[in-house]
């Protein structure tokens, strides 16, 4: 057990600052330690607000459900949620987690048995995914538990359930994860392949949720009252855990026995094609018969660079899907509105109608998630032990810039225009209507482009082992996204606060902010922009 | 070609890491720098290529001063870092014309350098494979066919030599006695000092971030070999430092 932790805190310390903070034991410089502080400031706000999230929205599901008198569904629908969400990102986190992980090569090399490493690398995941699962999970236990006024019983058996709930979709997440990857390998460009059977075990489960859904209360009442077995269909274990915390003690017993025997098992197998898998996983595959007959062309510096963070973006479908799922959410949103009415769509979003306004309400929604589209934030940090080459390049900063914010632009605005098209025809938009529809989205998409590449040359990380650090776990890609969401929530903010005042001159207002907030930004990356790169 | 004056660096407040260094490389110099691990070399070498921010002391290329003139510079020089990390998201081919575009070079120079440097260093077949699939050595010689692909006056080396196979070493170093005769300078890191003491015509030891000797090979060595000046230089430099 001493070696498996061992490894797991070693690999821990590489993907989270965890000696990164001012404070007795730090003995780096106080800027690093600084970084290393605010990372954890973001994780813990990030992590609260989660909590309080999940509490408002169990509360508004709670009385819904209680409505429907099935109220003991809410924790089973909150642990099947969670389990979808769990076995969808442990997908896109197999490959650098438990295979192709930077330090394979020195790991190997050291006297521990592979089960031992493929265990701490699974531990890993799954202490990753109980955080996760700690801050959605608990306060809907905590809403379910006042609600139904249960007793000290349930809380003691919910914490108890808790530790066990992402095991399950852990595995099945793992073993999905395994065979893409293994299945890509095969093909020359596997990344591609990859991407796109990733992209498919997204929007598949995605586009099946939102054909479940009803927008009338009736239909909403009679919808959860067919929860039951829809879960059960879905998720079987989420039924055990359903009647585990309703305290039926061989329930928990089973709940706990198919999680400890799913990790087990999955840890033994693996285990023992670990070594083999990972040989597969890390073989990159050469032609060597390459001949100059293909004329070279003569570019332009700054066509090379935005070809280099182009190539850069799709070659990481880790770094793809976490900065570009906002597009992935839009698109699945127009697609859906092909075949479920608009009204729907709405309620799902739980969004009002607002009259006649459904067109400004759809706008509100898309710059929300707009604003998560940031492939910048991650951009100079992904430069990493590569930043020699640009530094070294007779380029100047704003050059460079420009690509890497081109770069982010191309993937929001071409996908922005057609989806606000589609939605502007379904839902029948007048001219000043599909305006917003389009330059809303367009002007937040901007903004998280310049706003991203500012954090991120606030907040560099450089020397990274792992992609997931900077994607996942770095102050700027935190403060990239989060910021372009809070922004993105104004313009609904806005209407549903201020019922009294024209929200198409609230939308102006906030067109107008926008443009104002992109100027200056660029104004900062030209002048402290350039010297933190040239500090870099 | 490269001058520097003055040249101190500290790291966030420790002990100098260069102390006042001074040197000159001239046109057509082949220019070695020594020095044990930990001397200095690689943060000159970091320096001049404009890598690395310094606050004391003036470096200038071609007449251009590093500080003030950055791109300037950049544009005539080259580096080759001791450890090449390239992009390994791309192809060998995609990577040349990458650095190519990003220093103008026309096609037509492109098509002869690329076809004449990856031909000599036997690189040709690999350039259509992911950089992430070549082993070190590999790499190494596509930093040196990118860095040679604009024809820089001033090429930079750390460490060149390391990680190279015989054929591409002897390679190397008669397209750095090519370069340096059509009147570029060539300013290079090394420990392998038999190499030092046949290629270069100048040489410079550093010794705790402080310049110990330089100036013509013949001139340095006097009648000892190189090993036996570098190693009595060291010894006596621990006695002063």
């Amino acid at each position: 057990m001493r070696e498996i932790w061992l490894l797991t805190k070693m690999a821990f310390g590489s993907v989270l600052p965890l000696n990164r903070r001012s404070g007795k034991k730090w003995t780096g410089s106080r800027k690093d330690g600084g970084r290393g502080n605010v990372v954890w400031i973001l994780i813990v706000l990030c992590g609260i607000g989660i909590m309080a999230l999940s509490a408002l929205y169990s509360v508004s599901m709670g009385m819904v459900f209680g409505m429907a008198d099935c109220l003991s569904l809410l924790p089973v629908m909150y642990v099947v949620i969670m389990s979808i969400m769990i076995l969808v990102t442990t997908i896109y986190k197999v490959k650098g987690t438990l295979f192709g992980f930077q330090d394979y090569d020195l790991v190997m090399s050291l006297p521990v048995p592979a089960w031992k490493i493929t265990a701490s690398r699974l531990l890993i995941l799954y202490l990753f995914n109980l955080m996760i699962t700690v801050a959605v999970v608990l306060p809907a236990n905590v809403v379910y538990g006042i609600m139904a006024k249960e007793g000290p019983l349930y809380y003691g058996i919910s914490i108890v359930l808790l530790i066990f709930i992402p095991a399950v979709p852990m595995v099945i997440g793992t073993a999905v994860g395994i065979l893409i990857a293994l299945l890509a390998s095969r093909f020359r460009k596997s990344n591609l392949i990859q991407l796109l059977l990733l992209t498919l075990v997204t929007i598949v489960p995605l586009l099946l949720s939102l054909s479940i859904t009803g927008s009338e209360e009736a239909e909403m009442l009679a919808a959860v009252s067919g929860m039951g077995n829809m879960l059960q269909r879905i998720y079987p274990p989420g039924i055990l855990y359903g009647k585990a915390i309703g305290g039926d003690f061989s329930a928990m017993a089973g709940f706990i026995l198919t999680a400890a025997a799913a990790y087990g098992l999955f840890a033994v197998g693996c285990g023992a094609l670990f070594r083999k898998l990972n040989t597969q996983l890390l073989t990159v595959r050469t032609r060597s018969d390459y001949r100059f007959e293909e004329k070279q062309e003569k570019g332009t510096p700054f066509l090379a660079l935005y070809r280099k963070e182009f190539r850069r973006l799709l070659a990481s479908p880790l770094y793809l899907f976490n900065t570009c799922f906002g597009i992935v959410m839009i698109t699945a949103a127009a697609i859906a509105c092909l075949f479920v009415k608009p009204e729907q769509l709405l309620a799902l979003l739980e969004l009002p109608e607002v009259g006649e306004n459904m067109a400004i309400m759809m706008a509100g929604f898309i710059c929300v998630l707009a604003g998560t589209i940031s492939t910048s934030s991650c951009s100079v940090s992904l430069e990493g032990k590569n930043l020699w080459i640009l530094k070294c390049a007779p380029i100047p900063a704003k050059v460079i810039f420009a690509a890497k914010i081109a770069v982010n632009l191309s993937v929001s605005v071409p996908f922005l225009i057609v989806d606000g098209i589609v939605f502007a025809l379904i839902l029948k938009a007048g001219a000043v209507q599909t305006f917003f529809l389009l330059a809303l989205p367009i002007a937040y998409a901007v903004f998280t482009a310049f706003f991203g590449l500012l954090a991120n040359l606030r907040f560099p990380v450089l020397d990274w082992k792992s992609e997931t650090v900077v994607v996942k776990q770095s102050a700027a890609s935190m403060c990239g996204i989060l910021v372009g969401m809070v922004g993105g929530i104004i313009p609904v903010g806005l209407v549903i606060a201020m019922p009294g005042v024209n929200p198409y001159q609230l939308y102006l207002g906030v067109l107008a902010g926008l443009i104002l907030a992109i100027v200056l930004i660029w104004k900062y990356l030209l002048g402290k922009g350039v010297k933190r790169w040239e500090q870099l | 070609m490269l001058t520097i004056r003055n040249f101190s660096k500290s790291y966030k407040g420790d002990k100098k890491a260069v102390d006042n260094l001074n040197l000159t490389v001239e046109a057509g110099d082949i220019y070695g720098f020594i020095g044990h691990n930990g001397a200095g070399k690689t943060t000159t070498l970091k320096a001049v290529v404009g890598v690395l921010d310094f606050e004391e002391g003036e470096i200038t290329i071609d007449g251009h001063s590093v500080k003030k003139e950055p791109i300037a510079c950049k544009q005539v020089t080259a580096y080759i870092p001791d450890n090449p990390e390239l992009y390994e998201h791309l192809t060998g081919i995609q990577y040349l014309n990458f650095i190519a575009d990003l220093y103008g070079v026309t096609k037509e120079e492109k098509e002869e350098r690329f076809r004449r440097y990856a031909d000599a260093f036997e690189l040709t077949g690999s350039l259509g494979d992911l950089i992430s699939s070549y082993s070190h050595g590999m790499k190494q010689k596509l930093a040196i066919i990118s860095a040679l692909s604009h024809q820089p006056k001033l090429l930079v080396l750390d460490e060149p030599f390391v990680g190279l196979d015989p054929v591409a070493a002897h390679t190397l170093k008669a397209i750095m006695a090519e370069l340096c005769a059509k009147g570029s300078a060539i300013f290079f890191s090394t420990h392998v000092l038999e190499v030092a003491e046949k290629l270069c015509n100048k040489i410079a030891i550093i010794r705790g971030g402080k310049l110990i000797a330089s100036g013509n090979t013949e001139e340095v060595r006097g009648n000892k070999s190189l090993e036996d000046v570098f190693i009595e230089l060291a010894e006596k430099g621990e006695k002063d430092f």
